[in-house]
């Protein structure tokens, strides 16, 4: 399990952008980070990923502080998928997604065909099997996410390798910054669906950071709330996401409501919170 | 960088030419001397040109140079005169502050040129190229300074020195020479040789030697070392304008054993002439030719 | 790119060895002057009797190797800049490490401070401290707001000192006499008729030293070439892979330019056409662009030297003259 403490993180010479934060990634499931531009979301996750040391407080991984462990070790638990991925130079899909198999080798081991079994394996996983050999650049947008999805998946080895579906499960973690942000809406729901899939499938866990509320509400089924660089609330989406909390954290009048169809929480925002004289 | 290196470059081989480009405006070659030659003997001349300077003051015509070139030392009265500049940089203003009525430049200084026509004052264009050349401007300069009797004199003794060298090494066999006039320190590297154009050419061919690059038709070679062991000069000569002391003089000759196959290596006749006379197309040809001359053949000057 | 890697990599380093083996055996084959091959190999004739045995083993042989030396050196330390700073156009020498080394030259040959020692002229030491200098302060400077090494610092810090030394070059340039100018000049045109084997002997540690370093690099690269978080993220350790790439590289380039002068676009084209054959893999990319780039700076030197023969071309013009129309070719077809 992936827990914070108390983080405290502020760029060289700025104010501080988390203010304490403290909350945890559980073993199986989504968790979503939830707050408006500037909330201190994608900090939150780079301090997650251990890509950043906190000023203070911790982050622990099974209890073991990340700065005690080894990037490499840290790299095959937990993968990142950013917001964007931009290449310097033309590789394809089935390279990119083997550059998520560096931690499992060493200085000078080339990939072997258990690694590009993995690797096309995950493509599976994400739908994007066939696009192994085309050129990254030249996929749209939720094609290059997918594929990125899949380099992290190969990274952590949540793939089906094994027939038995009961040896399947496995205890990474994936952490996705801003998934659905460049995304039309087909590709949103596409993301949506391949994310459930996998976890059911892999029971790995799932971290999202969002400004997407019907996306999150759709997803998880715990929030934290991030306002400012301090969590607002957490706990289970039901309990968290009212319209009292969203008012909190948007600024925002919002409707709540449990949808027909679809059977998960669904917000309409309605207007501004306008400021009423005391 | 590589700009600067393109226009150095331009500069540089437009010097090699006669004549230089057209400059802006109307579009008229000046001839060698402008305005033409008047009858008032200039009295303030200013110099640029190190072989010139060598000219005026042998021609007597030393008291009325009022200042020289960058590069100038001799005779050694330049010594005390100001400075203006040289082939790259002029400067313009202090040559103008001086007051000159007449100014030595080289063909390629347009700009210097148009500047000076645009003061009136009277220019004389130089050309460098071979050995005759030096006699021709040592008469037309004798013209410009109202000192033709002295530049017949001038020319006429040094001619007859030439050809007694001639006379004297007449008949003998001319050793394969290397001329060598600019290289690295040490090494055997950058190394530029003389080809088969321009005085130097023509003073070691006056001296006896055969210049192993004559049928290049540049005055500058860069003799790579292919070349030269394929060249196999008999003797190889070194030209300097500024004198080494006797140890590092010994550790340049020492560089050439390198290249051990060289005749010029084996019979150890690997010479350097480490004086300024060498180098200057000016008065001191004949002294040079003989010197060039005593180091080709010994034997004819016991 | 069907085939497995170890396929790939093992026909690539054939197919490209065979090329730089090709060049280096014909280059010294070939030249000016038609010598006797029987009689340069002769055991019976002394070597200093033997003039066809001096033009093939102290003219043309050291300037093989030079060309070898320096060709590898330049192509690869392309790819490993091209790699750190995430962009193809990079070249050995965007980051100032040639200018510094120029400046060192110019000043040697200026001011007559020479460190012939070793046998080894007088340029290529203080080149070397130039580089040296250059790379030094580009590294301080962008390390000093970042604890690890910022690659857009890295480029400013670059271009700046390349235009700070270009402004010294000038005003040292301005104290030169002709002889001195044309000397530079010759330089900054690149030279590898080095006519003895010392610096190529003095060079061979850090040529060593560099290939090790970049064979460690390989993998890395291809993880930057993500962007330095997603590289962070799969277990990469960015600032170390990072000053590795900077330091060995900056080295490369400047023992490189110590031994031929800083000759251009070798640095670029090569890595280029490396890519087109064998993809961006750096694995591929950074063995075949060095024996590719050995192969392509010796045949560039034979042309310069045999095509106008006697006189003999400096071999950056050859390299300009390849690679300015390929540039403009690469240009040109780019969607």
């Amino acid at each position: 399990m992936l827990r914070a403490s108390d983080v405290v993180f502020a760029y060289r010479g700025r104010r501080p952008v988390l203010r304490g934060v403290s909350m945890e990634v559980p073993e199986s499931g989504f968790v979503g980070i939830l707050g408006p531009n500037g909330s201190g979301k994608t900090t939150l996750l780079r301090t997650l990923a251990g890509a950043v040391r906190p000023a203070s407080g911790r982050v622990t991984l099974d209890e073991v502080d990340l700065g005690d462990i080894s990037r490499q070790v840290i790299a095959r638990r937990m993968a990142v998928v950013p917001q964007e991925t931009h290449l310097a130079f033309d590789y394809s899909v089935i390279e990119v997604v083997l550059m998520g198999r560096y931690p499992h080798l060493s200085t000078f081991e080339i990939e072997g065909p258990e690694d590009l079994a993995i690797a096309r394996s995950a493509l599976a996983a994400t739908g994007t099997l066939e696009l192994e050999h085309r050129a990254f650049d030249t996929l749209s947008g939720g094609e290059k996410q997918r594929v990125i999805i899949a380099s992290a998946l190969a990274q952590i080895n949540a793939v089906h390798l094994k027939v038995d579906a009961r040896d399947a499960s496995n205890d990474g973690i994936l952490l996705l910054d801003e998934p659905t942000a460049a995304l039309d809406l087909a590709y949103q729901l596409e993301l949506a669906a391949v994310l459930r899939s996998l976890q059911e499938r892999l029971q790995i866990a799932i971290a999202i950071s969002t400004h997407d509320l019907n996306f999150a509400a759709g997803l998880c089924r715990t929030l934290v709330l991030l306002k400012d660089g301090e969590v607002l609330a957490s706990g289970s989406t039901d309990d968290v996401l009212t319209p009292d909390r969203i008012r909190a954290l948007y600024g925002v009048e919002a409707d709540v409501m449990r949808h027909p169809s679809t059977g998960r929480l669904t917000i309409v925002p309605l207007r501004r919170t306008v400021e009423t004289p005391a | 960088m590589r700009i600067v290196a393109a226009v150095i470059t331009i500069l540089l081989s437009l010097s090699a030419h006669a004549g230089g480009t057209a400059p802006a405006g109307p579009v008229r070659e000046q001839p060698r001397s402008w305005p033409p030659a008047r009858s008032v003997v200039p009295q303030r001349i200013v110099s640029l040109i190190p072989a010139v300077t060598e000219m005026l003051f042998a021609l007597g015509a030393g008291p009325q140079v009022v200042a020289v070139g960058s590069f100038d030392t001799y005779p050694p009265e330049v010594k005390k005169l100001p400075r203006v500049g040289a082939l790259i940089d002029p400067d313009v203003e202090r040559i103008l502050s001086l007051h000159p009525d007449l100014v030595i430049v080289f063909a390629t200084q347009t700009t210097l040129r148009e500047q000076l026509g645009r003061a009136q004052i009277p220019i004389y264009v130089y050309n460098h190229a071979g050995l005759a050349d030096v006699f021709t401007t040592i008469r037309d300069v004798g013209a410009r300074v109202g000192r033709e009797k002295a530049a017949a004199d001038l020319t006429s003794r040094l001619e007859a020195r030439i050809d007694a060298v001639r006379k004297r090494i007449a008949g003998r066999p001319r050793p394969r020479t290397l001329i060598v006039f600019d290289r690295e320190k040490l090494a055997l590297r950058g190394i530029y040789a003389s080809g088969g154009i321009g005085f130097i050419h023509d003073m070691v061919d006056a001296a006896g030697g055969e210049n192993v690059f004559a049928d290049v038709k540049q005055q500058a070679v860069q003799a790579t070392t292919e070349l030269i062991l394929a060249r196999r000069p008999d003797v190889v000569l070194e030209l300097r304008a500024d004198p080494l002391d006797a140890a590092t003089r010994a550790q340049e000759v020492a560089v050439w054993s390198a290249l051990s196959s060289l005749p010029a290596v084996r019979t150890s006749r690997v010479y350097f002439l480490d004086e300024q006379k060498t180098v200057v197309p000016g008065p001191r040809v004949a002294e040079a030719v003989e010197l060039i001359a005593r180091t080709l053949h010994p034997t004819a000057f016991k | 790119m069907t085939a497995p890697l170890g396929r790939r990599l093992a026909l690539t380093m054939t197919g490209f060895g065979v090329l730089a083996m090709a060049a280096v055996v014909t280059a010294p084959l070939v030249g000016s002057t038609s010598i006797s091959l029987r009689r340069a190999f002769s055991t019976t004739v002394p070597f200093a009797d033997n003039p066809d045995a001096q033009i093939f083993f102290i003219a043309r042989l050291p300037r093989t190797l030079a060309g070898a030396l320096v060709g590898s050196m330049l192509a690869s330390s392309g790819v490993v800049f091209q790699g750190l700073l995430r962009n193809p156009l990079a070249t050995p020498f965007t980051l100032g490490v040639s200018a510094g080394a120029a400046l060192g030259a110019m000043l040697a040959i200026t001011f007559g401070w020479t460190f012939a020692f070793a046998g080894i002229a007088a340029a290529p030491a203080p080149s070397f401290v130039g580089s040296l200098a250059a790379v030094a302060i580009v590294y301080a400077l962008a390390r000093a707001r970042h604890r690890g090494l910022s690659t857009n610092v890295l480029l400013l810090a670059g271009v700046t000192m390349n235009a700070f030394f270009s402004a010294l070059i000038l005003f040292v340039q301005y104290f030169a006499n002709f002889s001195e100018t044309y000397r530079i000049l010759h330089w900054l045109m690149g030279d590898l008729d080095i006519s003895s084997y010392e610096p190529i002997v003095t060079a061979l540690p850090l040529v060593a030293l560099s290939l090790a370093v970049f064979a460690w690099l390989a993998r890395p690269l291809n993880l930057l070439s993500l962007d330095t978080e997603s590289a962070a993220t799969r277990g990469l350790d960015v600032p170390r892979a990072q000053r590795a790439a900077f330091l060995s590289a900056s080295l490369a380039t400047g023992a490189a330019v110590s031994v031929g002068g800083p000759i251009g676009f070798i640095g670029i084209v090569v890595p280029h056409l490396v890519r087109l054959l064998v993809g961006p893999d750096h694995r591929l990319v950074l063995p075949a662009s060095a024996l590719f780039g050995a192969a392509f700076l010796i045949a560039c030197d034979v042309v310069a030297r045999t095509v106008m023969a006697p006189i003999e071309l400096p071999v950056g013009v050859i390299t300009a003259l390849v690679g300015g129309p390929f540039f403009l070719w690469l240009l040109v077809r780019k969607r």
